[in-house]
């Protein structure tokens, strides 16, 4: 039995199905990781359908979520990471249309799953490690040496070079995790004290307004986390992507 | 919490894994039109600017030209009004130097003629006093002096 404010996050499986021993079953996060899909896919397309020189309100939009994606990586990683715009502009968008398609009644939040934004955080560790080994060779252990670091401090530096590095994936899943798991939370708090203060009636319904009121600034709120969080969760692969290129501190 | 289960993993991996493909390979497809566009209208936008440009050149060639054919026309002017202005100098001077020449003659006619009048005056003048004279002596001595002596006492 789960509380009322959690059950937002059950996973149901609509379509139960095992391929080769593994439980591979259409859920409803199956099914809203489809309809965002599907989304961004509408988005792209049909923004795109009639590609102008002077740009409509949707292309508009498509191309300049394109030009922060590509100006965020030539800030961060420089004209070599060109090759990867396309990886973190789909990280991105699917990030933004997952979180923003959550927020809508009846929802389901498909990166409020630490399972989800742990598969992508993990992806991009080891994405990380490849790029760095298939670039500088075992030079890329010098990620965790400073330079000018005095040879005293060199153990400890290291560690602590280390520990940050192995903690990134978790700092990362956790991030975009407990962000969107809490926003829904307190969505669904102030939602059963509206209900709560209904069902008391008199004066405690008049009362309703508050919590609603509150409701209404929560959500713009998590419009506006929604938004962050997505733009954190590629700004900081743009940074781990940078560490791997370009071997810098 | 119900994200903790772990029976769950696997499902949400599994169609994250494949969901996530579909959309990396629609990105990967979408973007370069994007780019064309982007940079269609970059050029666009650069080959008007280079065209604004040429014909801001093209202008000012118009206008150096314009400014160049004034300054010639003005030194023309100039150089006209200066000639006019020598022109009708000379002629002054030559006017005023036949004019003065005019006044120099007659002054000097003029100038004769008084001396003229003067001498016919100063000789009149003789022959009065000469006459006078012989008046007096006549009176006084009774006799007609001789008008040598006459002549030559007045001339004294």
């Amino acid at each position: 039995m789960v509380r009322p404010q959690l059950e937002q996050f059950e996973i149901h499986r609509m379509v139960p199905a095992t391929t080769l021993g593994y439980d591979v079953s259409f859920t409803n996060a199956s099914l809203f990781m489809l309809i965002t899909l599907v989304g961004v896919w509408a988005f792209l397309t049909l923004g795109m359908r009639r590609a102008t020189i002077v740009p409509g309100r949707w292309q508009s939009a498509v191309e300049m979520i394109h030009e922060f994606v590509v100006g965020m990586v030539d800030e961060n990683i420089g004209r070599a990471g060109r090759n990867y715009v396309p990886f973190i502009f789909a990280l991105f968008i699917f990030i933004l249309f997952a979180n923003i398609l959550g927020l809508l009644p009846f929802a389901f939040a498909v990166t409020s799953h630490i399972w989800v934004t742990f598969a992508f955080a993990a992806f991009i560790f080891l994405l990380c490690i490849g790029i760095g080994f298939a670039r500088h060779g075992l030079h890329f252990f010098e990620l965790f040496v400073p330079p000018q670091t005095p040879v005293v401090l060199l153990p400890l530096i290291v560690l602590i070079e280390l520990i940050s590095f192995l903690s990134r994936p978790l700092t990362l899943s956790v991030r975009l995790f407990a962000n969107m798991t809490a926003g829904h939370i307190l969505l669904q708090v102030f939602a059963g004290f509206i209900v709560s203060l209904g069902l008391a009636g008199g004066l405690f319904a008049a009362l309703g307004i508050l919590p609603l009121a509150m409701n209404v600034a929560l959500y713009a709120l998590e419009l506006l986390v929604a938004v962050v969080q997505a733009y954190v969760f590629a700004l900081l692969t743009c940074v781990y992507l940078n560490d791997s290129i370009n071997l810098s501190h | 919490m119900p994200q903790f289960d772990p029976h769950v993993a696997v499902p949400q991996i599994v169609w994250l894994i494949a969901v996530f493909a579909i959309l990396y390979l629609i990105v990967r497809a979408a973007l370069p039109k994007v780019e064309r566009v982007v940079g269609s209208r970059a050029g666009v936008i650069g080959a008007d600017l280079n065209e604004a440009e040429a014909a801001k050149s093209a202008a000012a060639a118009v206008i150096t030209d314009y400014e160049a054919s004034l300054a010639t026309a003005r030194a023309a002017a100039a150089k006209l009004a200066v000639e006019a202005k020598e022109a009708t100098a000379a002629e002054t001077a030559a006017r005023l130097k036949t004019i003065d020449a005019d006044l120099a003659a007659h002054t000097a006619s003029a100038m004769a003629r008084v001396e003229a009048a003067r001498a016919e005056a100063h000789a009149s003048l003789r022959s009065v006093a000469e006459e006078a004279t012989t008046e007096i002596v006549e009176r006084l001595t009774g006799r007609r002096p001789d008008p040598a002596e006459v002549a030559a006492a007045v001339a004294a």
